[in-house]
């Protein structure tokens, strides 16, 4: 690891803003050759922002990027690969009916002439060889090859365009605890060859591992990049957390009511070990974790979207274990995914429209819509999630990303719930949104509403919720109320096994007393 | 994180953009007509016109059905003129066996509901609706010259039928048939709750699942009124010309899906309405007929009507882009 390498990439005081959001604001970033850099952040805190500068997607408002000591402006995808920046993908760019060695070089113009198999294996053979995949058959078809193995092929790939700088976008996310200490292995290697690494990530732990340096996005601007040798694990989560909570978040429930939704024994798909809960009238149960965490299996299990293999699931007192997703609606339960656009929203109608779409039966008889029914139920859904009526017109897709988060979630009290699942309630929202969606979901659950949300966003579950329910890799790893819980200790739940059970733990040592 | 900043302006636009739409579509209508008109004295003829609207007629009525098809982001039937062939045959021979009229419309028609609930099912369930489609429309077209032994069959109806050729106030029957099946279909898309079911599924599928909308359902219902309204246009040819063929409804799948496309229904579903379906059907049954007035051949009038389609789908495409981003 080269502590000392010459500044490579520098970029100063770049801003960039979305409409009203500002994304990026007055923000520095530096890579030094040979480095990997960690860069940490919460959800929405603008480290998406900058990988999409740096790989060419978008342009910044104002700021200066300087590359090998000169300024570069890089416009499009197509200049940010000439400057030798590569994105590894989190949705691979591979083609998985073709080779991997045909994918290696699809594209690339260097191989001129026949692609014969045996050729073009040849070539890619030591492209393999240097991300750690030298068992692998170059002829094998990109589709039988696993996540991590992809991830792999998908660095040679742009190890043979000659990239300088690799940017891992949560590279660990989806991977198996094997294929992580490959990764990693890998992206030791390439810092050995000189090559730069900026590594995206959620888990705290991996940092100490790999990481040389760590720039900190907070709410869309940067902290000074530290050496990593300089910091532990609190003075890191501090860094992370470190604003103010106070204005954020509503405060939580006085009293609760009675139990509401108990969940026995539960096994799903996602899940390691069966898990319990009981959600009491009123109540705001957060579940943390990451992806894949199962936090989130657990509500599409109760929504009956994914299947539940064993456990009971009632709500005041009714069996509702076997009940599908129309079913569990019309007991009052409203289910929101974390992702709006795919399963959330209908962006090319009305905000009206989405707001009714659950519960058309409460506005028509006989299979007859009644409109004014519709803009009454629509109009009171508006005013408890305060969205302002006069957008009830508007296309859903034409709203911000905040609105747009009300809608998918709002659209829920037109079924009047008993029960709301939540997942990411506030994901790609921004600040000022988010306080509102927060405030909107307790003063729901003050009337009675229960609200039980996964997320990964900490400060969030924490802030939010009565309960705090932590989960590392299908595994529920403890239950305290929130107010009993250190943001540090809800840290360490959610990224710390995957510190103390990946083998290469060099640089750190977490002790395993939870 | 992709935000968009609202301004007030955009529901206006968007509101307005339907409007713009129809007009738009009216226009064409307008445009044609005096076109035509000049160049082809004969084209306004009366005979003529009734021709012209009755055809519109034919291929509105199935394009009509096919709407709520493509409204649920199914994109199209492409069994849509063998269903209609199928309809016409058992419908002749029907009469040609000595079934009352009413019998040898009901059970022709009750077959078509089976063959759109049958591709209705097998897409709801998962199967791409064109494979599905594009492969009844063979069986269902086998079937029919199997039956048939490809040979034409005589209803034998000894007076003309008033089911193909009243016309009350002067206007042909079919063209009420039409009126009255666009005014439904309107007032179905517009208030009920199927209707829009339909448009929320095609808007996105995943949302109306996870909003509890009877997906299958609604997704089988379109298939049927899709399917019944092509077996209308069978029924309604054998009442006019008192007997049916397998090659009668050639190209009809062409005219059906250009009147639907034309009409500026959005192929990926959840926009569109069938009183346009109704006027691109009649844009599409007017250029058909001008072209053949004007004597020009196959191939050509092919090119015509696939420039006039991609275009319109262009240009409703490019409007949407401007109002929605």
């Amino acid at each position: 690891m080269t502590e000392t390498g010459v500044s490579l990439l520098d970029m100063k005081n770049i801003s960039k803003s979305y409409g009203h959001v500002q994304a990026l604001q007055d923000v520095s970033f530096n890579l030094r050759s040979g480095e990997v850099m960690a860069l940490l952040g919460e959800n929405g805190a603008g480290k998406s922002t900058l990988v999409k500068l740096l790989s060419g997607l978008i342009t910044p408002d104002s700021g200066s990027i300087t590359l090998n000591g000169e300024p570069r402006t890089l416009g499009t995808p197509s200049a940010a690969r000439a400057a030798g920046i590569a994105v590894v993908q989190q949705e691979f760019s591979l083609v998985p009916t073709l080779t991997i060695a045909e994918n290696l070089f699809l594209g690339s113009g260097d191989v001129r002439g026949l692609w014969t198999g045996k050729r073009l294996a040849n070539l890619a053979r030591p492209l393999l060889d240097t991300v750690g995949l030298e068992d692998l058959d170059p002829r094998r078809f990109v589709s039988s090859l696993s996540v991590g193995e992809l991830q792999l092929v998908e660095i040679a790939r742009l190890m043979g365009r000659n990239a300088e700088i690799f940017i891992l976008d949560e590279p660990t996310a989806a991977l198996s605890d094997v294929e992580i200490v490959r990764v990693m292995q890998v992206v030791k290697r390439l810092t050995a060859m000189g090559r730069s690494v900026i590594y995206v990530t959620h888990r705290l732990g991996e940092v100490f591992q790999i990481a040389d340096r760590a720039t900190i996005f907070r709410n869309g601007r940067s902290l000074d990049p530290v050496p990593v040798s300089e910091l532990t694990i609190d003075t890191l989560v501090e860094r992370l957390l470190g604003r103010h909570l106070g204005e954020m978040y509503p405060p939580r429930a006085a009293s609760l009511g009675a139990p509401r939704l108990e969940i026995k024994d539960l096994s799903t798909p996602g899940l390691s070990a069966p898990i319990s809960l009981t959600a009491r009238q009123g109540e705001i149960v957060g579940l943390a974790g990451q992806m894949g965490s199962g936090a989130s299996s657990v509500l599409r299990s109760v929504m009956g979207i994914s299947f539940t293999s064993s456990g009971t699931v009632h709500l005041d007192g009714t069996d509702i274990t076997k009940a599908n997703r129309q079913k569990a609606i019309s007991m009052g339960v409203g289910y929101c995914s974390d992702d709006r656009k795919f399963d959330g929203i209908f962006q090319l109608q009305s905000v009206m429209k989405n707001l009714s779409s659950a519960a058309i039966n409460r506005f028509s008889t006989a299979g007859w819509l009644s409109n004014s029914r519709e803009r009454s139920l629509a109009g009171q859904v508006a005013s408890k999630f305060a969205f302002d009526e006069s957008r009830l017109p508007s296309n859903a897709g034409n709203l911000s990303g905040g609105n747009q988060q009300k809608v998918a979630v709002g659209k829920w009290l037109a079924i009047s719930p008993k029960v709301l699942l939540v997942e990411e309630p506030t994901r790609g929202v921004d600040v000022g949104a988010r306080a509102e969606i927060y405030r909107n979901l307790r003063t729901l659950a003050d009337e009675g509403l229960t609200i039980i949300f996964a997320s990964s966003d900490m400060a969030e579950v924490k802030g939010l919720s009565d309960t705090v329910m932590t989960f590392y890799r299908g595994h529920l790893i403890r239950v305290l109320p929130a107010g009993e819980i250190t943001d540090q200790q809800m840290m360490l739940d959610v990224t710390h096994a995957s510190v103390s059970s990946t083998p290469t733990t060099d640089a750190v040592n977490l002790s395993d007393e939870v | 994180m992709s935000t968009i900043v609202e301004t007030a302006a955009k529901p206006r636009l968007v509101m307005s953009r339907a409007k713009a739409f129809n007009v738009a579509l009216a226009v064409g209508v307008v445009v044609v007509l005096i076109v035509s008109g000049l160049t082809q004295p004969e084209f306004l003829s009366a005979d003529n016109l009734v021709a012209t609207v009755r055809a519109a007629a034919l291929i509105g009525i199935a394009a009509v059905g096919m709407t709520f098809i493509t409204l649920t982001g199914n994109f199209v039937s492409l069994s849509t003129e063998q269903t209609a062939v199928i309809t016409a045959i058992l419908c002749a021979m029907a009469l040609g066996a000595g079934w009352p009229m009413w019998a040898a419309v009901v059970v022709p028609l009750a077959v078509a509901m089976v063959i759109g609930a049958l591709q209705g099912i097998f897409v709801a369930l998962g199967l791409n609706s064109i494979i599905t489609t594009l492969g009844a429309g063979a069986a269902i077209f086998g079937i029919a010259n199997v039956i048939t032994n490809s040979k034409t069959i005589q209803a034998r109806v000894p007076d003309p039928m008033w089911l193909g050729t009243a016309r009350p106030l002067g206007i042909p029957i079919q063209v009420w048939i039409f009126v009255v099946l666009v005014l439904i279909t309107m007032v179905v898309l517009r208030k009920t709750s199927f209707g829009r079911t339909v448009k929320m599924i095609g808007s996105n599928s995943n949302t109306a699942r996870s909003s509890g909308l009877r997906i299958t359902r609604a997704v089988v219902a379109s298939f049927i009124i899709a399917s019944v309204f092509a077996g209308i246009c069978g029924v309604l040819l054998v009442a006019q010309v008192n007997q049916a063929k397998t090659l009668n409804f050639t190209g009809f799948n062409i005219d059906v899906v250009a009147a639907v496309l034309v009409g500026g229904t959005a192929i990926q579903g959840g926009e569109g309405s069938t009183l346009r379906t109704a006027l691109g059907a009649i844009v599409i049954a007017m250029l058909t007929n001008y072209m053949l007035l004007a004597q020009y051949e196959y191939g050509t009038r092919l090119i015509i009507t696939g420039f006039v389609v991609g275009g319109a789908v262009i240009a409703f495409n490019w409007v949407r882009g401007k109002s929605s981003s």
